[in-house]
């Protein structure tokens, strides 16, 4: 049985059913013509007219053309199976093309906005519970889109309440993971990570403690000052070690620039903080340097090379 | 040739053995098997000629019989049927299963007590 339809698939391949038929049907009009004349011989050798034998030869084979067209689906029978088979898997394979391209173009991609109906809320305080107005709030969401990873910054302020909001920046039902920032004049930074299997993100709380003022003096390699050099936080690690970061993609609204006398302050560390900040010097690439936060008031140099550095990371 | 009265109908399945069973002896054209099987049933049982094309390109097609084109007695082209190794078997099953099925009528006509009777 296999062995009859490996054959039938053979032959199919090797023969398309589009020129079976002129050599079939030929093959069965003449094994059809020989019989009638061989009926139409025996007829005349008994003795009938050779019309007449003609006649009673038609007569008794029937209908001529039904015949030759079952012959043609009884040869042909393996052939058709094959080639509705053919068109069938050919049809099936074109649909789930369509149906993998459809889904396809239906996904969301890296780079594409997320279609996310979660929100970050919260609100920012004092230490006595005042709400912090003009509050600078950091978002970085990480999401999981069927295709890849996408990681997008959302930037936005504290309102005279100190409540903020962004909505729709993450995917309910599906993993994500949030960093949130707060940097806001006179206040230590402070940060928080959620990581959620898509649940709804719980309004966030940020206690925002006094600050001292970082003053840092930015320096060329030569020991001049620099003017206009750009600056932010990074990172504070407070003196119980918790570490707080500012994401470099969300940074924007929190930069800082030296003035003439390439001095600037970053008014969100506490002394005694391990800080991290981010100098990029006039049209030249970002750097990071580390620094222990001094007493209250003390600048700090820090030097910067442009030319023998690596750029931001 | 008997009067169509005398003739009998061929039983439903019955066409592919008889078919078999005429190559058993040798190739032989559509129109020979046609003929065997009159003459060989006294012609009691003709074969209607235009089922036995289909049946025969039917049995080709599952490899019962093989065909080639050759010579006729009458010096001209036919198409001659063999039997293949395949076909035997399957003369052998059909031939057995005709004898079952005879043997079996036969039990049931044999058997007394079962005539009916005329009111």
């Amino acid at each position: 049985m296999i062995g009859r339809w490996l054959t039938a698939a053979a032959q199919y391949f090797r023969r398309p059913p589009t020129l079976l038929p002129h050599d079939l049907c030929r093959s069965i009009a003449e094994e059809v013509h020989f019989h009638m004349e061989e009926a139409t011989r025996e007829e005349v050798a008994a003795g009938m007219p050779a019309a007449a034998a003609r006649r009673a030869a038609r007569a008794r084979f029937g209908d001529v053309g039904k015949v030759a067209a079952d012959c043609y689906a009884a040869v042909s029978f393996d052939q058709l199976v094959c080639h509705r088979l053919h068109l069938g898997l050919t049809a099936l394979l074109a649909g789930l093309l369509a149906l993998f391209a459809v889904l396809w173009s239906l996904s969301p991609r890296a780079g594409e906005a997320p279609a996310g109906t979660g929100d970050i809320s919260g609100q920012v305080v004092n230490e006595r519970g005042d709400p912090i107005g003009g509050a600078h709030v950091l978002a970085v969401v990480k999401t999981w889109p069927p295709n890849g990873y996408r990681q997008q910054a959302y930037m936005t302020t504290s309102g005279p309440d100190g409540r903020f909001t962004v909505a729709d920046v993450y995917p309910l039902g599906r993993q994500y993971e949030v960093q949130i920032a707060t940097v806001a004049d006179r206040r230590a930074l402070e940060s928080t990570y959620v990581s959620s299997e898509g649940e709804e993100l719980e309004p966030v709380v940020f206690r925002l403690a006094p600050s001292e003022p970082l003053v840092l003096r930015i320096e060329g390699d030569d020991g001049a000052s620099v003017a206009g050099a750009e600056v932010f936080p990074h990172r504070r690690i407070d003196a119980g070690g918790h570490d707080h970061l500012v994401y470099f993609q969300s940074a924007d609204p929190i930069i800082r620039r030296t003035n003439e006398a390439g001095v600037v302050t970053l008014p969100c560390y506490l002394p005694g903080d391990k800080a991290t900040v981010y100098v990029r010097l006039p049209k030249q690439e970002w750097h990071t340097r580390e620094l222990v936060v001094p007493a209250s008031g003390q600048p700090v140099r820090l030097t910067v090379n442009a030319e023998s550095e690596g750029g931001s990371s | 040739m008997p009067a169509s009265n005398d003739r009998a109908e061929l039983l439903q399945g019955t066409l592919d053995m008889l078919i078999l069973k005429s190559l058993a002896g040798g190739p032989r054209h559509g129109y020979g098997v046609a003929r065997w099987i009159q003459s060989t049933t006294r012609d009691v049982l003709m074969v209607e000629e235009g089922s036995l094309y289909p049946a025969l390109h039917r049995m080709e097609r599952r490899g019962w019989i093989k065909a080639e084109w050759g010579q006729s007695e009458s010096n001209r082209r036919a198409k001659y049927y063999r039997l293949t190794r395949s076909g035997r078997a399957q003369l052998r099953r059909e031939v057995d299963a005709w004898e079952r099925l005879v043997q079996a009528v036969s039990l049931v006509l044999r058997t007394a007590g079962g005539e009916v009777s005329a009111r």
